[in-house]
């Protein structure tokens, strides 16, 4: 029963200190990120598994957590207010070229971010050619060029 | 920035049609910030050792007679390793040898690694495993590195037998985070 509680206790925790620190923790894929994946996956497991490395225990681990992911997605699919709350919501952060001064304060984006997307996703040069940049639920942002209908 | 709203959220901002949401947005971000505060304060609780290991979880205790002093964690997490350092002034000692007792109780949310210097004997008697120990004059200090099983409350009792009989005890208790 205690290996069960821990996975929950576990996910619970994961989910809330994911969504407390916002998307840009972990949200693009630097070396630093993929570091702090890393660690943090090594830090769960080690609480998890403990000392208990049959078979049986590793099923009811991973059976445990694929089941509250499929519990969390059902609430979302019930509840909008849940999903906000579990997922967050996507923001426009440049709006035909102008950047959303306080808005890309609040989630501690700066203009060189957006342009690098920019670059990467469309081959983008300035900010002028920029339609709408949307910081993602995922953390990562995403460029609608001017020319795009 | 002209809006208009239609079912699960997603609303037309421009030629955009996005789930973008601002008032709950900003109050994300309060509830966020409220939350890195937390973060610190927590942090800043486990420097001490408010969640074991540091200042706050060490503790001495001293048997009213003097004979036993005990130095351990009063908090300690599920686990992990812990020390008990146990020091017994030498009026205890009887033919060269030292006897305590350690309360049955706490056994069955600890398990001892290893105690030093290692017992010339350890036997259960009434409620608590007894250990001797070879001793010479000066205070004997025995360090049993355990490591607790289970999270929760758990007590344990130490007792100095004297060689008249009677005995001297501390009970100590602690505190185990999961």
């Amino acid at each position: 029963m205690e290996a069960i509680l821990r996975v929950v206790a576990m996910y619970l925790f994961l989910l809330l200190v994911f969504r407390v620190t916002g998307r840009r923790t972990l949200g693009e894929s630097t070396t630093y990120d993929l570091l702090l994946l890393l660690v943090i996956s090594e830090t769960t497991q080690q609480a998890m598994v403990g000392q208990d490395h049959s078979m049986t225990h590793a099923f009811l681990l991973i059976i445990t957590f694929l089941t509250l992911d499929v519990l969390m997605s059902v609430l979302k699919q019930h509840s909008h207010r849940v999903e906000r709350i579990l997922e967050d919501v996507p923001l426009i952060i440049v709006e035909h070229g102008r950047p959303l001064k306080e808005r890309m304060d609040r989630v501690r984006i700066d203009e060189a971010d957006v342009l690098e997307a920019a670059r990467r996703l469309q081959g983008i040069q300035r900010l002028d050619q920029i339609k709408y940049a949307v910081l993602e639920r995922s953390g990562t942002i995403f460029v609608i060029a001017n020319d795009a209908r | 920035m002209a809006q208009s709203q239609h079912s699960s959220g997603i609303r037309r901002v421009g030629d955009l049609e996005i789930e973008q949401d601002l008032v709950f947005e900003r109050r994300q971000n309060v509830v966020q910030r409220v939350g890195w505060g937390i973060g610190v304060l927590i942090l800043l609780a486990a420097m001490l050792g408010g969640f074991g290991d540091g200042p706050l979880a060490s503790a001495t205790l001293r048997s009213p007679d003097g004979l036993i002093t005990l130095r351990y964690q009063r908090l300690a997490r599920d686990r992990a390793p812990d020390r008990l350092r146990i020091e017994i002034a030498s009026a205890a000692i009887r033919d060269t040898e030292i006897t305590i007792g350690l309360s049955q109780d706490y056994f069955e949310d600890v398990r001892i690694h290893t105690i030093t210097p290692a017992p010339l004997a350890a036997e259960p008697a009434s409620g608590e495993i007894r250990y001797r120990f070879a001793a010479s004059d000066a205070p004997v200090v025995i360090h049993v590195d355990l490591e607790h099983d289970g999270p929760g409350s758990t007590a344990g009792t130490i007792r100095a037998h004297h060689p008249d009989g009677r005995h001297s005890s501390i009970t100590f208790s602690q505190f185990v985070f999961p």
